[in-house]
């Protein structure tokens, strides 16, 4: 493992005090889109990992210079 | 009503509005195991031709409680309502919550078929209780909002009867105009939003369909009480359990927001950006805090028994209730849509959709057009408020805006309207979310999400690629949960609790039922709507997302909606 990465992050949930929390993230290198919670410290299930606004597979990893969102998977009803 | 053994005869109920005549018919066999969008959609197949004008008298309204409604077991008595739309001029149904599903069905309807036409001018409420059907005079009803009239119905009729009513809206037959229903608290919140339905309403001359409450613990008859008791217990509680569930009973639907817009496909500023960080103002996120801070509800049931709870109620700053309730689809079509982004407005505005008695999606989706289009500007908040107000009082700007969003387009000279079979999109643009854009595209019900919704799938929703499939998929998956009764939120977790939900059936009707029968239900009830759509002149050229959309790149991301056209014609082929 090299020195990480860095990636631009957005986490809509409450997340170190803020609501949603927005700032650049160092992460070990080869962190998948799965790992990513967990990283985080996040346990909420259920949630959604965009990365460059698309969903990706589980398995992807995460690059330099990414924009990652992390969200409440929803959708509006009926 | 009709009583054998205890329990309430399943029944139909046909009210012909011409001779004022209300009777009830036994249910017909091949009606035994239908519900909801099943029945609905069988009946109106059966009885109306589909060429026939659909303010006609030869149109009919059907209200259909689903096949397992009925009782307190949690968002299982949905209400469909039926009928040809004036707004696509194919076949429509659109379901809600509240609890005239429940009532009805309590009192062993399966069915209302409402008929003819009153005479022009006279107004009728229809009164459903003690084994019969009372037409009486509308009276003062007429020209109230659907609060108002609420109001006075429930102090007439008691606070324990359920409600089907138009507003204004309905009553001047605008395409707009849907049929309010009321909530457990007696708010007539809970429309049948989609298709124009309060305006078919409104030619009939019916201002509101009253429900008595039957008493205590009526309930549809069960084959197997016990199984019913053990398997709606199992359900219940995995709905209870599930964090699926739990995220919809904390944050509601509007979340969603926050997740489109991340995606890229938020309808901002009439379908022309899917991304904006001003809707920061109006996330999930923030509304939930909001609703928290003022005293609102974060949690409510639209109807008795839900444990869901998706629903919500808004405060203003002083604690007084304003609304309920706020959604997604709302807070997108009458906020970003139309570049506005104040809860506070967004409430006020759903109010008064609410009390006029239209579709939220539809009414934003017109002012969105007429924006464009430059009869106001985006943003223009006194703008809105002013075309509500001539929506109540039958000024031109509101006649047009309640002819929809298709129609407006056409006098205005907009051609990006974002409407398929003239029926606005909701709130996810077809060019990055391409599922539902295949819904909908293919679905009979025109563009509407709930026929069929993909974006709670795992898939890049930007790629053409399996999305015709997967649209199929939760089109029929939407079609067995509105013929059952069952919340498109209970079906969540229909995979977990499938079997459970067989089982009520066979409780319920002594049958036993198959995963393929479930399916083959749902599917024959979309190619009968299909069926229906292509009698009416509505031929495969109408299943597609208008050319705009196919050409004008969205940003960010700089998305068209490119499946192919050959493959949207095949959606219905297999099976």
């Amino acid at each position: 493992m090299g020195d990480g990465l860095s990636i631009h992050l957005e986490v809509y949930l409450r997340f170190r005090g803020q609501a949603p929390w927005r700032g650049d993230e160092r992460l070990p290198e080869g962190t998948t889109a799965a790992d990513l919670p967990r990283v985080l410290g996040i346990s909420e299930p259920g949630l959604a990992i965009l990365v460059n606004g698309r969903n990706v597979p589980e398995s992807a990893i995460l690059r330099a210079g990414d924009e990652v969102a992390v969200l409440r998977q929803a959708e509006g009803g009926d | 009503m009709l009583l054998e053994g205890g329990f309430a005869v399943e029944q139909m109920l046909r009210i012909d509005m011409g001779s004022q005549a209300a009777r009830f018919e036994p249910l017909p066999d091949c009606y035994r195991y239908l519900g909801g969008r099943a029945l609905t959609s069988a009946i109106v197949s059966a009885e109306v031709d589909p060429t026939c004008d659909a303010l006609s008298p030869g149109n009919k309204l059907v209200l259909a409680p689903g096949l397992l409604s009925g009782t307190v077991v949690s968002s299982s008595s949905r209400i469909s309502a039926g009928a040809k739309s004036p707004l696509t001029g194919g076949i429509k149904e659109a379901n809600a919550g509240g609890n005239t599903g429940w009532r009805l069905a309590q009192h062993g309807l399966r069915a209302v078929i409402i008929e003819g036409q009153a005479t022009a001018g006279d107004w009728l409420i229809a009164v459903i209780g003690g084994g019969e059907c009372r037409l009486e005079p509308a009276g003062d009803l007429i020209g109230l909002g659907t609060y108002a009239a609420a109001s006075r119905l429930r102090e007439r009729f008691g606070e324990k009867a359920a409600l089907a009513l138009i507003g204004p809206a309905g009553e001047q037959l605008m395409q707009v105009a849907g049929i309010a229903n009321t909530d457990p608290e007696g708010r007539p919140a809970r429309l049948c939003a989609r298709g124009g339905l309060g305006a078919v309403m409104g030619s009939k001359g019916l201002k509101a369909v009253v429900v008595l409450d039957p008493g205590p613990n009526v309930a549809p008859a069960l084959v197997d009480p016990a199984l019913w008791r053990s398997e709606t217990r199992v359900y219940v509680r995995a709905l209870r359990d599930s964090p699926a569930i739990d995220r919809y009973r904390k944050l509601g639907t509007a979340t969603t927001l926050e997740f489109v817009n991340k995606l890229g496909g938020l309808p901002i500023r009439n379908f022309s950006r899917g991304q904006d960080p001003a809707t920061e103002a109006i996330t999930g996120l923030h509304m939930a805090e909001v609703i928290k801070a003022r005293g609102g509800l974060n949690s409510h049931s639209c109807m008795t028994g839900c444990v869901i709870q998706c629903s919500n109620v808004w405060a203003d700053r002083e604690g007084r209730e304003v609304t309920s309730s706020m959604e997604f689809e709302t807070n997108t079509l009458l906020g970003a849509n139309l570049e506005i982004y104040d809860f506070d407005v967004i409430a006020r505005f759903t109010e008064a959709c609410n009390d006029l008695g239209v579709d939220t999606i539809e009414t934003g989706g017109a002012i969105g057009v007429a924006m464009q289009g430059g009869v106001l500007r985006f943003g223009d908040v006194d703008g809105v408020l002013d075309i509500f107000a001539q929506m109540r009082s039958g000024g031109i700007l509101g006649k047009l805006i309640g002819a929809g969003a298709a129609m407006v387009g056409r006098v205005l000279g907009v051609r990006e309207v974002p409407c398929v079979k003239g029926q606005t999109m909701a709130a996810y643009d077809p060019r990055v979310i391409k599922g539902n854009g295949v819904t909908y595209a293919t679905s009979p019900m025109g563009a509407d999400h709930t026929a069929g919704q993909t974006i709670g799938a795992k898939t890049d929703h930007l790629d053409p690629a399996g999305k015709v499939a997967l649209s199929r998929e939760a089109q029929i998956m939407a079609a067995a949960l509105d013929s059952l009764g069952f919340c498109a939120f209970a079906g969540k977790i229909y995979e977990q609790v499938a079997e459970n939900i067989r089982a009520m059936y066979e409780a319920r009707f002594g049958e036993p039922i198959s995963a393929a029968q479930v399916r083959q239900l749902a599917l024959d009830t979309i190619k009968a709507e299909v069926a229906f759509n292509r009698a009416a002149g509505l031929g495969p050229a109408t299943d597609r997302i208008p050319e705009w959309m196919r050409t004008t790149p969205l940003a960010p991301h700089g998305a068209v909606f490119d499946i192919r056209e050959e493959e949207l014609d095949r959606i219905w082929e297999t099976d």
